[in-house]
């Protein structure tokens, strides 16, 4: 970015500062005409001093042309209207109401084009500095924090990108109307003239002085306020760790120490903005004193007539403002440049990755070798983390970095993944040289997976086909197509504030690069890859737990009453009906929760959530005439004790709890309250509404065979049997859209695929229940076609925040399969099969190498062990190479011996 | 709650020493399954997804040989069975199948693993189960090749 703000914005936007500098000249007229007018009014129109020779009439909006006598003399253009007295003052006022509509435009024309002027360098701004962001080297963006630099994004750009409408024009258009106040001053009295200019002297070179400290202060907060939204962010990543070490109370000392410092800093800003403001006010006061008191002497002595008297404090009512804004103005020029400065400063070339897009430049051959020579990485603090070595990797070949963690190995794998520019060295392919590599060309043939697998909020579906948005689509290629005006106007405004044009849509992918042709054909090629890295068991299960979208086929949808015939044809033909209890509406489903027994249906909103059943008046009467309420709170109360009594050692965040604790962390506290309470009353009784429908709410969630408090008696299932009855019965209209019952004869919306799929619940404590039904229920999904559907809703499956809503196995298998879908030459996996287990991480790697044949892999592994059946095998001891084995030869070779293919490498 | 589950914890030797309080998270943190007799309750050779404690009932310890099956040993009420592929995170080294109707606690292998973290004597319970066994097989060893 340009390091000069004023050439920055001059240069992205001078078509515009001129155009709206051309307009504030070409109001200069009008404005002036606005200031003169009511002298006239006064003079001419009310004291009449331009009837005073005896005329009744006078000449009104005559245009004489002033041309000296040498071009033949002042020329008529218009003759105008002859006039009397009150015609002259109506028209007089006509042309002041017309001025201010033609001066209130100018000012519309020009305040509407510097706001959409300073927005559009503001959209410039954030842009070009976010992309300077993903230009940062993989080790420097590690440095950055994620708060930081959406603050800087956010708010620090901001008022940049305000100013940026006011840089030029403000001046101009500011200095243009105290100008003008000031030259009619001066006209009209030579000495009012003087004590104006006198006090915006004062006005012009004190106050900015004073606001120097001001100036300081503001730039102060804004660095403290920007550590404090890194140092928030940083908290809140590491808030489970705070928890877990008992961190907090210092963490809130921090916070609170530093919102005192910007408290202070903000008091101190306070006392110097307001002592200005004061000084500012009392000068703008003042001179009114000086044109009353100067300016009324001079009107009663005759020096100055009364109209020039009420123009000249007319005039004057408009010449603070301007000055005032200008000194305003000079001020917030002082601050964004500043802010602009400490914003680039962020930015500094060596940090950024070379930025060429060269879509020409090819790929190295897949059969060129890698070169690495005299390869040397250390750390920023100098430690060796590779020591210097040289080695020729032949491709393509599957080759096994050994070594122990933060070894040499992976100091490798990070610089063939090109995660670290900072090495010494060469690595070379062909005629290409990694130091050189734009993204643009790396990502055409190498993939890299690290051992964080970094996934943004999304489904499963987004996320890995993520890599596959290369295609900017070619918007302007067909001038015939027809575009709307919001789009060209989309397209202009991109254009003008040096944005892409294209917008993010799908559009952008190629699907060619992934081998399929349209989305349907992607969805397939994904799944391929999830069963190479593991993962499409998992889809699948989240499939049969999804909901299929209001959108889908009905042709697909219509299907599935034939599906559940099939399914529970076949689980009873294997002999394995009583592994599905039916929902039966005239029965109790001892597999469903209590809510699921008394509904009969799905919550379609909050009304039937659990919590809400307890509260709400309808369902309250349901349960109180089944005398329901208070065993269900009782159920609740047993419910949460137990909870209270395992989970009392472990912290809320600890896998166990999140497991299987049947409150949630932040209810815990509430429902620890309401067990003391009921115990120290020793009464559900005594408890509010809002109490016992908490309790009640929970005790909805029971499932006999889960919870297994032997809780359930026939006549409490006889009860919410009735109870269900009665409640569909007697359903007021207005909650008919909250619930959807059961009806074997559709499909459920609400439910999930496999609810639909069974129309009951899979039997707890029956030995592979779930595994039985779900390999029923795949291959009569298979045999009818569907089994594409139920994947696509599982690919559509939400990830949330960070891919929290998965394993770290699942994370992981979805990094990878986000670079399986290029089609890399070259796969580097470095520390991406930590968190699987030995077994797992076998066989992944067995289906890697088989989807990697004829291309190269490279992978990191702890043991030799794992490596076999690798074409070369590198060990690392430390941060040193200690040998490269080709397995082929040592198999080959007639004598069984082991044969190094490099020797060691000396090691200074 | 889980009133029978944990009074047959209570019987078996490895969890005498863990408290109620912990027995009814192992509880919580298990699915009771049953079994009929000549189900298999785990595979040889599949990955060790699960531990299971034999609550009520016997099965056979079976290892695949090119003869057939081969019987190993008998477990019974109070065996803990797969936590070797667990804790090794390798797979079932035997089969275990059930002679007779079977009731077992079922707890995945994540779970398994933490609930070693959390509960020490269940820990403790493990290894002297461990150390008892490579005892026996150290004896047999010895008996064998003398």
């Amino acid at each position: 970015m340009e390091h000069n703000l004023f050439r920055y914005i001059w240069r992205n936007s001078r078509r515009d500062q001129m155009i709206v500098l051309a307009m504030i000249l070409l109001s200069l007229p009008f404005y002036f005409a606005a200031f003169d007018l009511p002298k006239r009014i006064i003079n001419d129109a009310l004291q009449g001093r331009a009837f005073t020779a005896g005329n009744a009439s006078t000449t009104f909006l005559s245009l004489n042309l002033p041309l000296p006598e040498a071009l033949g003399g002042p020329f008529t253009l218009f003759a105008g209207f002859q006039v009397n007295q009150l015609q002259l003052l109506f028209g007089l006022s006509g042309i002041f109401l017309l001025l201010v509509i033609v001066n209130g435009a100018f000012k519309y024309f020009i305040n509407l084009s510097k706001g959409i002027l300073g927005e559009r360098m503001l959209r410039r701004m954030r842009f070009e500095v976010f992309a300077l962001y993903l230009r940062f080297k993989p080790e420097d963006i590690k440095g950055v924090k994620p708060a930081e630099a959406a603050s800087i994004i956010k708010d620090e750009i901001e008022p940049i990108g305000g100013f940026s409408g006011d840089a030029f024009i403000q001046p101009a258009f500011l200095g243009m109307q105290a100008f003008t106040a000031l030259l009619f001053i001066l006209v009209q009295s030579f000495w009012l003239g003087l004590v104006a200019l006198a006090i915006v002297m004062v006005q012009g070179l004190i106050i900015p002085r004073l606001r120097r400290e001001q100036l300081r202060l503001a730039q102060l907060r804004q660095i403290e306020s920007r550590r404090l939204a890194g140092r928030i962010g940083e908290v809140i990543e590491i808030a489970p760790a705070i928890h877990a070490t008992g961190y907090a109370p210092y963490v809130r000392a921090d916070l609170g120490g530093r919102l005192g410092s910007l408290f202070r800093i903000r008091v101190d800003l306070f006392r110097r903005k307001f002592a200005v403001k004061y000084l500012n006010n009392f000068l703008a006061q003042a001179t009114p004193f000086f044109f009353y008191s100067i300016g009324g002497y001079l009107a009663l002595t005759g020096a100055l007539s009364i109209g020039q008297l009420v123009a000249v404090i007319a005039a004057y009512r408009d010449l603070p403002p301007p000055i005032k804004e200008l000194i305003d103005w000079d001020q917030e020029r002082a601050d964004v440049i500043i802010k602009y400065q400490q914003i680039i400063e962020q930015f500094p070339s060596r940090l950024l990755s070379p930025d060429s897009e060269d879509r020409n430049r090819l790929p190295p051959p897949p059969d060129a070798p890698l070169r690495i020579s005299d390869l040397q990485v250390t750390d920023r603090r100098g430690t060796l983390l590779l020591a210097p070595m040289t080695l020729d990797i032949a491709r393509p070949s599957h080759i096994a970095l050994v070594g122990g963690i933060g070894s040499g190995r992976d100091a490798l794998m990070r610089v063939l993944g090109r995660q670290t520019a900072e090495f010494k060295g060469k690595v070379m392919c062909a005629d290409i040289d990694w130091r050189q590599l734009p993204d643009s060309l790396a990502t055409r043939f190498i993939g890299y997976v690290g051992p964080d697998a970094l996934l943004f909020a999304g489904n499963m579906r987004d996320n890995i086909i993520v890599s596959l948005h290369r295609q900017p689509p070619l918007i302007f290629s067909n001038p015939e197509t027809d575009i709307s005006t919001a789009e060209q106007t989309r397209r202009m405004e991109c254009l003008r504030s040096g944005n892409p044009v294209a917008i993010a849509s799908p559009e952008w992918l190629d699907f060619e690069r992934a081998g399929a042709r349209d989305i349907e054909s992607l969805d397939t090629v994904i799944m391929e890859l999830l069963t190479t890295v593991g993962l499409s068991e998992d889809v699948y299960r989240f499939g049969l737990m999804g909901k299929l979208g209001p959108d889908q086929d009905p042709a697909v949808i219509s299907s599935f009453p034939a599906a559940r015939e099939r399914i529970l044809g076949n689980l009873a033909a294997m002999g394995l009906s009583h592994i599905v209890e039916p929902l039966d509406p005239t029965r109790y489903n001892r597999n469903a929760t209590i809510s699921e027994n008394l509904l009969f249906g799905l919550a379609q909103g909050d009304r039937f959530a659990n919590d809400s059943l307890g509260s709400d008046n309808y369902i309250r009467s349901i349960l109180e005439a089944e005398a329901l309420l208070f065993p269900l709170a009782q159920i609740g109360v047993r419910m949460a004790e137990t909870v209270i009594e395992i989970f009392a050692d472990l912290p809320p965040g600890h896998p166990l709890f999140e497991r299987f604790s049947f409150i949630s962390a932040e209810d815990m506290p509430e429902f620890r309250r309401l067990v003391e309470k009921v115990e120290a009353l020793g009464t559900l009784s005594r408890l509010s509404t809002q109490e016992q429908s908490r309790l009640i709410g929970l005790g909805l969630s029971y499932v006999e065979p889960r919870h297994r408090m032997d809780v359930l008696t026939p006549t409490f299932e006889r009860r919410v049997l009735r109870a269900r009855g009665s409640l569909r019965e007697y359903l007021p209209a207005s909650y008919a859209q909250d619930i959807e019952f059961y009806d074997p004869s559709r499909y459920l919306h609400a439910a999930s695929i496999q609810d639909n799929l069974l129309f009951g619940r899979i039997t707890y404590g029956i030995a592979n229940a779930e595994a039985q039904v779900r390999s029923v229920i795949r291959q009569t999904l298979e045999d009818l076609g569907l089994q594409t559907v139920v994947n696509r809703v599982g690919l559509s499956s939400d990830v949330g925040p960070g891919g929290k809503l998965l394993s770290s196995q699942q994370r992981a298998a979805v990094a990878m399969a986000r670079c399986l879908i290029l089609r890399p030459d070259i796969l580097v996996l470095d520390g991406a099969l930590t968190v699987f287990g030995p077994v797992e991480t076998a066989r992944i790697l067995a289906s890697l190498r088989e989807r990697m044949a004829g291309g190269t892999l490279l992978a990191s592994v702890s043991q030799q062990e794992e490596a076999q059946g690798f074409d070369q095998i590198i060990c690392f001891d430390g941060p040193r190479h200690i040998s490269a084995f080709d397995q082929q030869a040592e198999a080959n070779d007639s004598f069984g011996k082991s044969a190094p293919l490099e020797t060691v490498d000396a090691v200074p | 709650m889980f009133a029978s589950e944990i009074a047959s914890l209570q019987r078996i030797p490895m969890f005498r020493n863990v408290d109620v309080t912990k027995l009814k998270l192992i509880a919580m943190a298990g699915n009771r399954v049953h079994y009929k007799p000549g189900e298999t309750i785990l595979k040889q050779g599949e990955a060790a997804l699960m531990v299971f404690v034999i609550m009520e009932g016997t099965a056979d310890v079976l290892r695949e040989s090119d003869g057939g099956p081969l019987r190993l040993a008998s477990v019974g009420t109070g065996s803990l069975v797969g936590e070797i592929g667990v804790v090794l995170d390798q797979p079932y080294s035997g089969t275990i199948m059930a002679t007779s109707e079977l009731t077992a606690l079922q707890i995945d292998q994540v779970t398994f693993l933490e609930l070693l973290k959390q509960v020490p004597q269940l820990s403790m319970a493990l290894i002297r189960e461990l150390s008892r066994r490579l005892l026996t097989t150290n004896e047999l060893y010895a008996k064998a090749v003398s």
